[in-house]
């Protein structure tokens, strides 16, 4: 591990990864949430990654924190690999990775005061003196904007807004250099989370964060995100910058994903309304199980191929595309 | 290891540490019975100096007389005075107690732990073990104890304990498994934190109160199962509780008041252990959760104290007559910390038959109420003080529960949040939505669940057939949705609400669920669709009300009110959705958070997050009005975009 990084390394690296959950009770019936992933994160990258439930979006993220058992591939982290490390080892990690989850109110103990919170790793993981923890905790509520009196009241004290901050600065007293957001604005209304949206862009700015920013809200991963990976039934279907994969989708569920969400603009939204029936086939064919595209059941684009061959994810110009229809869907598009 | 600068800011304060100690005082039955054991426990620990008698000096005499000046309660078969026995009796029957719990605990809560957090072997042997020694005959173990250690109660009591020992460590270990997968535990050990901390500090404080209950439960069985060796004559030949016991027994017929004192003691003693530990528990639970609200017994003081604070008088509109549902000055209080508060103020709208209206606004701004109000479904102490609801020539705030009822699904659908959980897991899908029609127009068993059938054609699921025969826990989001609104469609209502529909959906999902609702409004059902999202507002809705801290703030024609917001929350709400965000540019955000109902501002709501603010939004209450160049109405002052156009002063 070096001291002085360079900007655009790799931070997060993980290769083929899969994650298998067993199914309780039942042996032999698994669950496959995360199939074959390539993703990384480079040094002050912010990585969207956005899928809908059950995409394997969050079980990535959890692999990359060793809160799940990786049943393939690699975890990397700054060039080690982590991907069975030890409760020691994690011990270490734990000072350079860090998480805020989506809800604010089961992520604290509501027995314990923010203070006793936030202090927490910093006495039972760094073993820092009383005065430095002192320090640190008051520091990290200044970060994110709560005052200092904030650490000896408890969670119920705090909105919804407020713990998101709280939970924020748990993860900054730890001064990491990454950190997983998993879905950590989603729970948020509007106004609150335009504030916390703003605190995380701030954040990566003065600090030389690197986020993994796991959303199902394409709009919230375009704004705070550099690259944009987008899962579908736990394999990535298209990966690349922002602005290009939510502005163009090239892959046809990243489209219908676009076409689906609705703007707040009722006159562009009776036009998409009848995009967003293009986007998706209106029933799925019943029965058939894909044996190729995990999409093709849902895809109006599919054909014998999608239903057969699993297509390889391919470059096009910086973006990449798992999609066997590729060419034809662009030049339609054009 | 902290320091007292440190203690002030990063411990817990000094009176949250006393407090537990506090809420346990309050709670009468508990704070006696923890009086009543420390004397027990304080006159056991002296007997040998407070008690009148040595527990085995015998005046054959006075043997098995009453209670008299000279022995108060009275004497045993040998003349010995009971209570002095009961005192020093205390001490073993109290030590047996204390053998047992400290095996019981000291065995069973750090194995159930350890077997709930780490799982694997050690899991399957703590559970393996309790299945073992639950097909044990305790009193053969102890018989056999009893045989190797004669008369030694001791031993007795710590094999009680080890038997009870894999019971316990079964319960904490359940209790262990809920506790572990709380999102906090997951957020320790992202940060390095060794299981033995996470176990110290976050699980073992939350399953205390499983443990303390099961030790009192276990102690009061150690109580009686010291008794039932003295009876038997197997326990000890001193003076305990269970010896007395037993010569009280051999001694009923000639005299039956033996049996009172140490009955009595034994009684009293388990009685005052349960009530304890029960308010322990509870104590211990407070810290994890605020207590409940309060119970509806309280409804009558609630409306009472309620009539008695000063409100302003608002002078109500007359309804639209034209209207299918006209809501004018709809005013509601609900409990808070025992506390009539007014949640919603003033809401008035108007919905037209075959009209979408729009909800719109942040959690804790009274869209639910004021939805679950127009059904007569307010939670539990809760009260419309004031306004009116017209639907279809009735007033539904002064109906009657049963005519409200009768309204309920019937005339006025209910599409909930949360499609899984709203749907009985016990029965089919099909079966709730037969029941559900049944219920609305009386029809026969067969023809409701035919009129099912065609209910989920229209909702466009795929295989109705199928989907009828399965249970809830089968289905997809999106189709539990679908079978929801299929029974809010059964009773053929002119009007549905629905309160966050596709919030937990995804969005392709959402989009499907939308193109639904539409098409029910094409067929003339009136639709009144709550939502937090701009976007979901924008696809199907004709008119919004934008509702904030309680008030309607802005009512308008939806195209008009997201191209031109007039009131200033509505502008700040709809700049701060990430649709317009542009990446780089910090967001337009709303500083603050929606104040709760008890902080209600004087004046206008929005005063402290408002970027137009004067003095005079701060002066007196803000009423909504009509701002007709704009064709809309808003409860502003200053409105945004105000052209030439004069609010109300």
């Amino acid at each position: 591990m070096t001291d002085q990084p360079a900007a655009g390394t790799a931070l997060l690296n993980l290769r083929d990864l899969d994650v298998t959950y067993r199914r309780a009770g039942r042996r032999g019936a698994a669950v496959h949430a995360v199939r074959g992933v390539d993703l990384t994160v480079h040094r002050g990258e912010t990585v969207g990654l956005v899928g809908e439930s059950g995409s394997g979006k969050s079980s990535i993220g959890s692999a990359a924190l060793g809160l799940v058992t990786v049943t393939g591939g690699r975890v990397e982290f700054d060039g080690a690999d982590i991907t069975r490390s030890s409760r020691a080892d994690r011990r270490l990690l734990a000072r350079r990775m860090q998480v805020v989850f989506q809800d604010p109110y089961g992520s604290m103990n509501p027995a314990h005061t923010v203070g006793d919170t936030l202090a927490e790793a910093l006495r039972h993981n760094l073993g820092l003196p009383a005065d430095q923890i002192q320090e640190r905790v008051l520091r990290a509520l200044d970060d994110v904007g709560l005052p200092p009196g904030a650490a000896r009241r408890y969670p119920a004290a705090f909105s919804g807004g407020q713990r998101q901050r709280i939970a924020i600065a748990r993860a900054l007293v730890m001064e990491p250099d990454f950190i997983v957001c998993d879905e950590a604005v989603s729970a948020l209304d509007l106004s609150v989370q335009a504030q916390v949206l703003n605190l995380l862009a701030q954040l990566k700015r003065t600090r030389g964060l690197s986020y993994l920013f796991i959303s199902h809200d394409l709009s919230v991963v375009r704004y705070l995100s550099d690259t944009i990976v987008v899962l579908y039934a736990g394999r990535v279907v298209e990966r690349g910058p922002a602005a290009q994969v939510a502005d163009h989708p090239a892959h046809p569920y990243t489209r219908a994903l676009l076409a689906a969400a609705p703007v707040p603009d009722p006159v562009a939204q009776r036009q998409r309304q009848t995009e967003r029936r293009h986007a998706l086939a209106a029933v799925p064919a019943a029965g058939r199980v894909s044996q190729g595209c995990a999409f093709a059941p849902r895809c109006p684009f599919a054909q014998e191929t999608c239903w057969t061959t699993r297509p390889e994810p391919t470059d096009h110009d910086g973006v990449t595309v798992a999609c066997h229809r590729y060419d034809q869907i662009t030049a339609e598009a054009a | 290891m902290t320091s007292a600068a440190v203690k002030n800011t990063v411990r817990r304060p000094a009176s949250q540490r006393h407090g537990f100690a506090a809420r346990l005082a309050r709670k009468p039955a508990a704070a006696v019975s923890a009086g009543y054991l420390l004397l027990v426990l304080l006159v056991t620990l002296l007997a040998d100096w407070i008690a009148p008698y040595d527990p085995d000096a015998q005046d054959l005499t006075a043997a098995l007389s009453g209670p008299s000046g000279h022995h108060w309660l009275g004497t045993g078969e040998l003349g010995r005075d009971v209570l002095s026995r009961l005192m020093h009796g205390g001490q073993v029957t109290l030590l047996g107690v204390a053998i047992t719990l400290a095996v019981y605990l000291t065995l069973g809560v750090p194995a159930g732990m350890v077997a709930g957090y780490r799982g694997g072997w050690f899991d399957r042997l703590v559970l393996k073990s309790a299945d073992l020694i639950s097909a044990v005959p305790v009193i053969i173990v102890l018989l056999v104890v009893l045989s190797v250690f004669t008369s030694n109660e001791s031993a007795a009591m710590a094999a009680n304990g080890l038997l009870g020992a894999p019971l316990l460590a079964r319960v904490v270990r359940s209790a262990t498994l809920g506790v572990k997968e709380e999102l906090y535990v997951r957020a320790a050990v992202a940060n390095g934190i060794s299981d033995r901390v996470i176990i110290r500090r976050h699980v073992l404080p939350r399953v205390s109160g499983v443990i303390l209950v099961q030790a009192s439960v276990y102690g009061a069985y150690a109580v009686l199962l010291e008794t039932g060796l003295g009876f038997l004559g197997l326990g000890t030949t001193q003076a305990s509780w269970g010896s007395m016991i037993a010569e009280a027994s051999k001694n009923v017929g000639t005299d039956p008041w033996l049996l009172v004192p140490s009955g009595f003691m034994i009684i009293s003693f388990i009685l005052a252990l349960g009530l304890l530990s029960d308010g322990l528990r509870d104590t211990l639970a407070e810290r994890y959760a605020p207590p409940a609200d309060k119970p509806p017994s309280r409804r009558r003081a609630a409306r009472e104290a309620l009539a008695k604070a000063p409100k302003a008088v608002i002078p109500l509109a007359e309804p639209d007559k034209d209207a299918l549902l006209s809501v004018r000055g709809l005013t509601v209080a609900l409990p808070i910390d025992g506390t009539p508060t007014e949640v919603i103020r003033d809401v008035s709208f108007d919905l037209r038959a075959g009209e979408v209206l729009g909800i719109v606004g942040e959690t804790g701004c009274g869209k639910t109420v004021t939805a679950t109000s127009l059904l007569g479904m307010l939670p539990a102490g809760g009260e419309i003080t004031a306004g009116t609801i017209h639907f279809e020539g009735s007033d539904l705030a002064k109906a009657e529960s049963d005519a409200l009822r009768r309204v309920r699904g019937r005339r006025i659908g209910w599409i909930s949040q949360d499609p899984i959980s709203s749907l009985d897991p016990s029965f089919t899908a099909g079966a709730q939505v037969a029941e559900a029609v049944r219920v609305h127009t009386g029809c026969t068993r067969k023809a409701a669940r035919q009129r099912a059938l065609e209910l989920f054609e229209l909702v466009r699921l795929p295989d109705p057939a199928r989907v009828a025969a399965s249970y809830p826990h089968q289905l997809s989001g999106g189709m539990a949705q679908r079978v929801g609104i299929a029974a809010a469609l059964s009773g053929n209502p002119a009007l549905v609400i629905a309160d966050e529909p596709t919030t937990a959906l995804d969005v392709t999902v959402q989009a499907e669920i939308l193109d639904l609702l539409r098409d029910l409004q094409k067929t003339g059902t009136a639709v009144i669709l709550i939502t937090h999202d701009w976007g979901v507002l924008a696809d199907l809705c004709d008119r919004a009300v934008v509702m904030y801290a309680g008030e309607v703030v802005e009512e308008a024609e939806v195209t008009a009110l997201v191209t031109a917001p007039a009131h200033p929350y509505t502008a700040g709400l709809l700049s701060s959705d990430p649709h317009h965000a542009v990446p780089g540019e910090p967001l337009p955000a709303v500083e603050g958070a929606v104040p709760p109902p008890t902080q209600w501002p004087v004046g206008c709501h929005f005063q402290n997050r408002c970027p137009r603010v004067t003095d005079a939004c701060r002066e007196k209450p803000v009423v909504i009005s009509q701002l007709t160049a704009l064709e809309r109405s808003a409860r502003c002052i200053r409105p945004v975009e105000l052209i030439g156009e004069t609010a109300h002063d």
